[in-house]
């Protein structure tokens, strides 16, 4: 049931209802929330539906309303019990039955139609498509109920069947001209025409259901006949320097002139029929009916108006030189121009043509160095290609008796391991003596310095014990003696000491290699002397 | 007492323009130049407005419009005289349209034939006031130069849906219909083209514009 109900809660969201995150199941649903869902669902489903989504405070009117929802429920064909109870008083089973039958009435477009491809193609077959479903459900109309044709289904007129068609027949339909300006007078008997006798425009054709077509022929006409004229003026026109009305008796001449020729040529080449068909008519027309006469004699009658036109014309080219005899002088004038315009056309063309001729150097010279700078470059590739190639061709040489040049390669190799162990040996034996020596040399000097460290300890050691026996043996001297007798006692024992002082001084070259413990153990020895003298 | 006067008076222009069934307007002039009662017609206004009506709606026929109706004209001639009356005045119309000219040298023209002043007149008036109409008429006319022409022409754009052999086609058709003129009876040629064919015929037919165009510069 989980999943079911968090479906249904989807699709309701879906459809607009604002239900918390939190609420995953139908068990946490309120009534409040019910309505709420069936009156949004409600809403997709009968368009005309109106009702609010909120519960109402007061229970009237909850009544009220979910009496209506329940009665719209029913009229959609809901079949089990419903009642403004269902909503207020009811299990979450019973809802989950009722929303998941409103779910399923819900339009299947409403819910798809936003993920659905769209494309001109798409829209049109869709559009065929619904316009075929609707013809297929609508109902059949006699045909005596549709005035040309035409139904009124869904609001929109809309044609059924071909009993309103008609071909497309135009006439020549025309309206008063130059009415909408007051300024110009309108001479009076057009204008008696304009009153009194012209039929409106709708009584011009002999059918009245060719009004339309005959309006749109003349709207397009007319507006063709502008549009060929302006694209003329602006090419040709504005050229000749003429004003408009100038230039257009001058192409009447021109072509009235073109015509004459073109008539009496074809006809003086024509047969003697044609020649008497000439002499005997004296208007436009009978010519122009003997010259179709003897065309379509000459085509067997399968010559068109275009194909006409064609011969015309090739027949104005062989007339050209003809025509450039007689040209006056304004023609010549024209001619020059128009010699003028395509000399200059040729120039501006040529120099287009030689600015890109000289862009194409520029290309090709800066092609030319970034080329030079490439082959540098692979002249020091080519380089290490080809040692890298003698290496694998001296290989390759040596591939064919691998076996034997294995050999070799190896005792090549055992012969310089055999070197190494020799020269190691080598120095092996140098080595030995050296640190041999090194070693009695260094333990020599260490037995030495040993020596010298025990005879200056047992030196220390002498004087220490000379020292306090020179301190008891002062503290042992009587301190009674008078001062004056010490002093005088002092001043003999510098006497003295100068007195030895000056024998030292003459026996100290003699002393000088005696070790100073000796003179200090004689001076002290003397001072000691000098003492127990005194 | 004057409406009854006009009336009789019409009876008898149309007696004597009835006789005529000759297309040839001089031929027309001719026996109008014989005709001894239109010269005594009299100059009654009330005789002119029909007769403008009746000129006016001939030049409408002429150019492919309504023509003028019976019904106008039923209270005083009989079906026959106004088929040719209708046949005369149209003969006269288009053979002095034919020529063009000012309004006096038309009226002139008339009067050469013997016809009376006022009738004269007023034919003259109608042609000169329709004479660019009438002209530009009568110069399609002349210009259709083949047996058979083209006058109007309608189409319609089809979407082929399906076929009873393919279920999705969806290929566009061009359905023409080509209203043809063939030695004065209308014919009409309907034909169906794919995309391919418009084209080649479009462009074709921009080619014969090209020429056409070319040969009026």
């Amino acid at each position: 049931m989980e999943e079911v109900d968090t479906i249904i809660i989807a699709t309701l969201r879906d459809v607009g209802c604002g239900f918390d995150e939190s609420v995953v199941s139908l068990i946490n649903f309120s009534a409040a929330m019910v309505v709420e869902a069936c009156v949004r669902c409600l809403r997709v489903i009968l368009p005309d539906f109106n009702c609010p989504a909120s519960m109402p405070e007061v229970m009237s009117a909850r009544y009220r309303m979910c009496s209506t929802l329940a009665n719209a429920c029913q009229e959609l064909g809901y079949q089990g019990e419903i009642g403004y109870q269902t909503f207020l008083y009811s299990s979450v089973k019973e809802w989950r039955k009722l929303l998941m039958f409103l779910l399923e009435k819900l339009p299947r477009e409403a819910v798809q139609a936003a993920d659905e491809p769209t494309g001109a193609r798409m829209v049109l077959n869709r559009r065929i498509s619904a316009e075929l479903s609707a013809a297929i459900t609508s109902s059949w109309t006699p045909p005596f109920c549709k005035r040309h044709g035409l139904v009124l289904r869904k609001g929109h007129w809309q044609r059924e069947g071909g009993a309103g068609c008609h071909g497309y027949h135009s006439s020549d339909v025309r309206a008063p001209e130059g009415t909408g300006d007051i300024s110009a007078r309108i001479p009076k008997d057009v204008l008696r025409y304009y009153s009194s006798h012209m039929r409106f425009v709708p009584a011009q054709p002999r059918v009245r259901r060719d009004v339309l077509a005959s309006l749109l022929e003349r709207n397009a006409s007319e507006v063709a006949a502008q549009q060929e004229w302006e694209a003329e003026w602006n090419t040709q026109g504005l050229t000749s320097r003429l004003s408009e009305e100038e230039y257009r008796a001058r192409k009447r001449q021109r072509l009235k002139k073109k015509l004459t020729e073109q008539l009496t040529s074809s006809l003086r080449q024509g047969s003697a029929s044609a020649s008497a068909a000439l002499g005997a008519a004296s208007d436009l027309q009978t010519i122009l009916n003997s010259f179709t006469d003897k065309l379509s004699a000459g085509v067997q009658g399968t010559g068109s108006r275009f194909q006409h036109a064609e011969k015309l014309q090739f027949a104005k080219e062989e007339e050209v030189p003809m025509q450039v005899e007689e040209a006056t002088e304004e023609e010549l004038q024209q001619q020059r121009e128009q010699e003028v315009a395509s000399l200059q056309e040729q120039l501006s063309v040529l120099t287009a043509q030689l600015e890109a001729l000289e862009l194409g150097r520029k290309k090709f010279s800066a092609s030319m160095q970034q080329m030079m700078e490439r082959e540098l470059e692979q002249g020091g590739q080519n380089k290490d290609e080809e040692e890298a190639y003698k290496v694998k061709k001296k290989t390759h040489d040596l591939l064919p008796n691998a076996d034997e040049n294995m050999r070799k390669l190896k005792e090549l190799v055992q012969g310089s391991a055999d070197r190494l162990t020799k020269l190691s040996a080598k120095w092996e034996e140098v080595r030995g003596p050296l640190v041999e020596s090194e070693e009695t040399r260094l333990l020599g000097e260490v037995g030495r310095l040993r020596s010298r460290m025990k005879e200056v300890a047992d030196e220390t050691r002498q004087k220490e014990s000379l020292y306090k026996q020179l301190v008891t043996e002062y503290e042992q001297l009587s301190k009674g003696q008078s001062r004056v007798s010490y002093t005088r006692r002092i001043l003999e024992i510098v006497a003295n000491i100068q007195k030895q002082k000056e024998d030292i001084g003459r026996s100290l070259p003699t002393l000088a290699r005696y070790s100073h413990s000796m003179l200090h153990y004689h001076f002290i020895t003397h001072v000691s002397l000098a003492l127990e003298i005194s | 007492m004057a409406a009854r006067g006009a009336k009789q008076i019409d009876a008898r222009a149309v007696k004597v323009l009835g006789k005529l069934s000759s297309e040839n307007l001089e031929k027309v002039l001719e026996i109008l130049k014989q005709g001894p009662d239109l010269r005594r017609l009299s100059l009654d206004l009330s005789f002119l407005s029909p007769l403008f009506q009746l000129v006016h709606g001939v030049i409408d026929g002429v150019c492919e419009k309504q023509g003028p109706r019976y019904e106008t004209f039923a209270k005083t001639l009989s079906l026959a005289d106004f088929s040719r009356l209708v046949r005369c005045v149209e003969a006269a119309v288009k053979a002095v349209g034919r020529e063009g000219g000012s309004k006096q040298q038309i009226v002139e023209r008339l009067c050469e034939a013997g016809l009376d002043g006022e009738v004269c007149s007023v034919m003259g008036e109608c042609v000169s006031v329709r004479s660019e109409e009438l002209r530009t008429q009568l110069l399609r006319e002349s210009a259709k130069v083949s047996p058979s022409s083209l006058t109007d022409f309608d189409w319609k754009l089809k979407l082929v849906m399906s076929s009873d052999k393919l279920g999705d086609i969806q290929r566009p058709v061009l359905n023409l219909d080509l209203d043809l003129v063939d030695n004065g009876q209308r014919r009409l040629e309907s034909i169906e083209l794919s995309q391919p064919e418009l084209e080649r015929l479009i462009s074709s037919l921009e080619s014969a514009n090209k020429v056409v165009s070319q040969l009026r510069t």
